[in-house]
């Protein structure tokens, strides 16, 4: 079941400055975190580097993106913020079935059960015992996806995603900016979120300073010594 | 402050010149409005700041260790300059070369200027200070210079925001569990005959090349 994960989802919130227009204020303020606010989602792959974002949505609970085929996908914001991820994992030419990504509890939905693995919330486990050992053991693996290494330090719904963390880490912390009170103007907040996504690839591709990149990027470079080298690369279609 | 001010001299004209208390609180009221207008000031001049040519920012470049280029910009030295280089490759050429005086700061400068408000969270004035730079010609090369390197990035490969091929889904997936698998201990890769990853390695360093043109969109 968790083998065919090859993504991460997470998303963020980013403080702006407040409009100076009624509509947008009422548009951009999020009551859940009491000030105004973006919704930001993005998709990290194991070797760090970011593979879609969805990013600059209004903080409010009505955003237009709620207004999509999948309104029912989930209750959190940042759910609401991804949709148009959600069609590209739905699409099965660019998703082919088997794969799918990892991603917190936020995102549980019936709908993407195929396309996102999650792990479960705490009043959600079953009470019989037998089941409940079985859903314990899937969440320990989940946990494991998305811990990376490591075991799960309480049976209760605290569950760290350093996967996650770790993407979101390096992308704030090497873009400071990020994190201070981004300007109302929503284009030019657009651009300095987008220069801050595109640099961080190239980061992650030429600079190399990632700590996603630098836990699997080992296993990368163990492989070249390999046998099978020539089979792998006949079998996908690679020679 | 300038009406005040006129209130003021208009007040003095019209009084008796003899009357010293009136001179004396006019004045006071005068000097309130000036400390008042200097709590106002909040921006740099040019005067208060350094040399460009001699800037904190330019001796960084010139003798700056690569650590501390790296720790500075977030960048070593030979992606600095590519990004410079994109960065001037997007720059709309002078209908006339001789209208317009001399651009205040070059390329690598103005990169770096962009790298510094992104990585980092000081205020403007801080920046001003590094790049000897006054606030409005700071704020216009800021605001171009975000604008030019998005759109220079947006098309390279190396930059690229793209889903993963279909091939590249499978490479990552069994890396991944293979990964999940072993936890810490990276010997089990050898042991179980995992040979995924260098054609990851392949893939993903070296997809620009030989690859790139596969990325889905």
């Amino acid at each position: 079941m968790f083998c065919n994960i090859f993504g991460f989802m997470d998303g963020t919130v980013m403080d702006i400055q407040r409009p100076g227009d009624a509509d947008l204020q009422e548009l951009y303020y999020s009551g859940y975190y009491g000030g105004h606010k973006i919704n930001n989602v993005f998709v990290f792959a194991p070797t760090g580097v970011i593979i879609a974002a969805e990013y600059n949505c209004p903080g409010t609970l009505f955003s237009p993106l709620v207004l999509t085929p999948f309104f029912d996908a989930g209750s959190f914001h940042d759910v609401r913020a991804s949709q148009r991820i959600y069609q590209v994992l739905l699409d099965d030419a660019k998703t082919p079935p088997p794969f799918k990504l990892a991603a917190d509890s936020g995102f549980q939905s019936r709908l993407m059960a195929c396309k996102i693995a999650t792990p479960l919330k705490e009043n959600q486990f079953s009470d019989d015992p037998d089941v409940q050992a079985e859903q314990k053991e899937v969440q320990r693996r989940i946990v494991r996806v998305r811990q990376a290494c490591g075991e799960l330090s309480s049976s209760k719904s605290i569950y760290i995603c350093p996967s996650l963390e770790w993407g979101m880490r390096a992308l704030k912390g090497s873009f400071p900016r990020l994190k201070t009170e981004l300007t109302w103007d929503k284009h030019h907040r657009r651009a300095i979120i987008e220069l801050c996504l595109l640099l961080h690839n190239v980061r992650v591709r030429l600079v190399g300073v990632n700590q996603l990149r630098n836990y699997y990027l080992p296993l990368f470079v163990q492989g070249q010594e390999s046998p099978d080298y020539d089979r792998v690369m006949r079998v996908y279609g690679l020679s | 402050m300038a009406s005040a001010a006129q209130i003021c001299m208009m007040y003095m004209q019209d009084a008796d010149s003899s009357d010293d208390e009136t001179y004396a609180a006019v004045i006071s009221m005068l000097l309130d409005l000036f400390r008042a207008s200097i709590r106002r000031r909040t921006y740099l001049t040019l005067p208060a700041l350094v040399s460009r040519t001699d800037s904190p920012w330019i001796r960084l470049l010139r003798s700056a260790p690569n650590k501390s280029f790296i720790c500075a910009t977030g960048f070593t030295r030979p992606v600095f300059r590519w990004l410079a280089a994109i960065l001037e490759a997007q720059k709309p050429a002078r209908a006339n070369p001789n209208h317009g005086g001399v651009r205040s700061i070059g390329p690598k400068t103005h990169t770096a200027l962009v790298l510094h408000f992104l990585g980092s969270m000081m205020q403007g004035k801080y920046l001003q200070m590094l790049f000897g730079l006054p606030p409005s010609t700071l704020s216009r090369y800021l605001r171009e210079g975000i604008k030019l390197l998005r759109t220079g990035l947006r098309s390279d490969p190396l930059a690229r925001i793209a889903w993963p091929s279909k091939v590249r889904h499978g490479l990552i997936s069994h890396l991944h569990a293979n990964r999940v698998s072993s936890g810490r201990d990276e010997t089990i890769w050898r042991s179980r005959g995992c040979t995924g990853p260098d054609v990851l390695q392949h893939l993903w360093l070296h997809g620009r090349h030989r690859h790139g043109h596969s990325e889905a969109r």
